[in-house]
């Protein structure tokens, strides 16, 4: 589903070049669940920005869903994160002025602009939330919900249109433990059920634990964890 | 009647379906878009209307294009007005002889001519007529004061209907006395000049009219007791204050001048292309064509036609600075607004919204703001338009009570004197094809505005505004 190959990427701050991603490489097949550990600053997210493109890097390959990324291609760019990649961020960036539903609905107008005939928008938009739980939620505002329900607002809108490539920055980061467990439960059984790839950035060991492959950033090179 | 109402039914239909094309295009390319920048527009809340910075925009900008709607509905409604009794007052084109000594002494031969010709005049001829205008002293209790005096001809079976051809408009007239307009010493005079002398119909008046030539003695003049039959009204001051009508039969019995004119006055119909038919009736004139001078309305009254245009072009221009002004604070709210989306435009590009559509986003919501500007202030516009002599009269009344509350005696206060203008009415003239031209461009610019905060937003890099956290 997503390989890496080769991947450098450099920050200059305060004239200072540092070295962030030196030379990654990563193979994720369809269905798998990763997790990217690492200290603070060791570019975790820097790399899943890049996985999900919305990051480009200074020098290497990167395939999703067998197609060769060209970081040039702006529209097709955009048109694979549209289709194909969703992303929960640990800040839940939930668009302000629109309710729980339209912020689920919202990927799937943007499909459908890209000319995908999608049937019954509200329909499957409910349906995710339903699932998450969020079903009396429906009609409020970000601003009127709890963080925990927030999180799961992100994550049906990162599912919805059917996502293959669902990448996670630290999903549990703004939760109190009962609300991670909770959100870590949702993520595991809407992956039996769904089957998307599953990359999930964190420091939260109690969330790595539970993954089966785990990888290590450290000075720019990715390790595999061996439990 | 029937080409009218299929004309009617054809741009409403044309209208419809251009609507409904633009809506289903609206629909089908812009419908996400649209629908992002009406939330933005509207805000966090439910419970509020708009959001603050959208609010004070709308209002400054819907300000903005209701004071252009009122101003230039009044203008245009002065100028039209202006025009009108300009046109209603004045000869349409005069043709005259090229010595301005000589008479027209064939006067008949050239009126059969252009009649004969009417199909090359396009059939715009309303009527042709010989007439004498001369400048006469009148005199008011041993002085005297020129007045103009003009001279046209009465026909006998008009009178018999009780019909003046080629007359102004008379406001008030005695039956008896104008039906001897021909054969008597009878004079129409404007409204004004009645007002300004304090004359009635039925008084007698006394012109001194030029007769002949000047010999060594000076010029030979002939007397002239006249009596008024009635008042005109132009709706033009000057010419009701200054003009005197008698018929032609009289003028050329009291001027001796038998079957002489001194001009020869030809109307239209439809005065747009008035230097067309002056051309044309030269062509047409008979013998010697330069042997007369052909002159209009128009030469004669150019400039101030000129000026009153020159005076709503200056208007138009300095209420286009306040557009500008409110274009300028749309600016400011989309620049305010990207940058207060900064992190939902990062996430609407992390969905894969692309960078176009974001550009569009903001385009939209600044024209969506001159459109609803454009609607409330036109429409509230429109209707203080229709309705300002309503609203002048309130305020005319409110100002006269507090002016008596305060004061105890002061004199009506008057905010638009009826003498200056000399308008029956305040002249208002809503075009509604102006006031929509006025929001094409109110929204056009509105985008403008809009494209350069909204160029900035597109170029924001989605991990840049994610990063900040």
């Amino acid at each position: 589903m997503v390989k890496l190959e080769n991947i450098y990427k450099t920050y200059i701050s305060e004239g200072e070049e540092i070295h962030v991603l030196n030379g990654i490489d990563l193979e994720v097949e369809k269905g798998e669940i990763i997790s990217i550990e690492g200290a603070s600053g060791s570019g975790k997210s820097t790399l899943l920005n890049i996985i999900g493109i919305i990051d480009k890097p200074d020098q290497g390959n990167l395939w999703i869903d067998n197609i060769k990324i060209d970081v040039n291609q702006q529209n097709k760019l955009d048109e694979i994160r549209a289709l194909k990649i969703g992303f929960i961020f640990q800040h839940y960036y939930l668009l302000p002025d629109f309710n729980i539903l339209e912020n689920v609905m919202m990927p799937l107008w943007i499909m459908q602009k890209r000319n995908v005939i999608i049937d019954n928008i509200q329909k499957q938009a409910k349906e995710l939330l339903d699932l998450v739980g969020l079903s009396h939620r429906l009609y409020y505002y970000p601003s009127q919900i709890s963080g925990g329900e927030m999180a799961r607002a992100t994550v049906a809108r990162a599912l919805v249109g059917n996502k293959k490539l669902i990448l996670a920055d630290e999903p549990t980061g703004n939760l109190d433990k009962e609300n991670s467990y909770k959100i870590i439960d949702l993520l595991w059984n809407l992956q039996k059920k769904l089957q998307f790839t599953l990359i999930i950035v964190t420091h939260d060991r109690e969330l790595a634990e539970k993954i089966p492959k785990r990888y290590k950033l450290d000075n720019g090179k990715l390790q595999s964890i061996v439990k | 009647m029937g080409i009218s109402f299929i004309k009617f039914f054809f741009t409403l239909s044309s209208c419809l379906n251009l609507c409904l094309l633009l809506t289903y295009m609206l629909k089908r390319y812009f419908f996400l878009e649209i629908f992002i920048a009406l939330r933005y527009l509207r805000g966090h809340s439910r419970l509020t209307i708009l959001n603050t910075g959208t609010r004070l925009s709308l209002l400054f900008m819907s300000l903005m294009v209701f004071i252009m709607v009122v101003v230039l509905s009044v203008f245009n409604g002065f100028q039209a007005e202006v025009k009108r009794s300009l046109w209603n007052s004045g000869y349409h084109i005069t043709i005259t002889s090229v010595n301005s000594q000589k008479t027209i002494k064939n006067y008949d031969k050239i009126i059969q001519s252009i009649y004969k010709n009417k199909d090359a005049l396009n059939n715009n001829i309303r009527s042709i007529f010989p007439s004498i205008l001369v400048n006469g002293l009148l005199e008011i209790q041993g002085r005297f004061e020129g007045k103009a005096i003009r001279a046209i001809p009465v026909n006998e079976e008009d009178l018999k209907n009780n019909y003046l051809r080629d007359f102004p408009t008379l406001v008030h007239f005695d039956q008896t006395l104008l039906h001897n307009i021909n054969q008597a010493n009878v004079a129409i005079i404007g409204r004004e000049m009645a007002r300004y002398y304090g004359w009635q119909v039925g008084d007698k008046i006394t012109v001194f009219l030029p007769q002949g030539g000047i010999f060594a003695r000076g010029m030979q003049i002939q007397r002239a007791d006249l009596i008024i039959a009635g008042f005109f009204r132009t709706g033009f001051y000057e010419f009701d204050l200054n003009l005197i009508f008698i018929s032609l039969a009289t003028a050329q019995r009291l001027m001796n001048l038998p079957n002489q004119t001194t001009s020869i006055i030809v109307q239209l119909n439809d005065l747009n292309n008035i230097d067309f038919y002056k051309t044309k009736l030269r062509e047409v004139l008979p013998d010697n064509p330069y042997e007369y001078s052909i002159s209009t309305i128009k030469d004669e009254r150019g400039n101030f036609l000129a000026a009153l245009q020159l005076e709503k072009t200056l208007m138009m221009m300095i209420l286009g600075l306040l557009i500008l002004a409110g274009i300028a604070g749309i600016w400011v709210t989309s620049y305010l607004l990207v940058q207060s989306k900064r992190k939902s435009i990062g996430m609407l590009r992390a969905m894969g919204l692309s960078t176009k559509s974001i550009l569009n986003l903001f385009v939209s919501y600044s024209m969506l703001i001159g459109f609803f500007a454009c609607l409330f202030g036109g429409t509230l516009g429109i209707f203080a338009a229709q309705n300002l002599e309503t609203f002048i009269k309130f305020i005319e009344d409110l100002l006269n009570q507090i002016c008596l509350m305060v004061f105890h005696q002061c004199s009506t206060i008057h905010l638009i004197p009826k003498n200056i203008y000399y308008f029956d009415h305040l002249p208002v003239n809503t075009d509604l094809s102006f006031i929509v031209s006025i929001a094409m461009v109110t929204m056009i610019l509105s985008g403008f505005a809009g494209y350069f905060p909204a160029k900035k937003a597109s170029q924001l890099e989605p991990v840049e505004t994610i990063r900040n956290d």
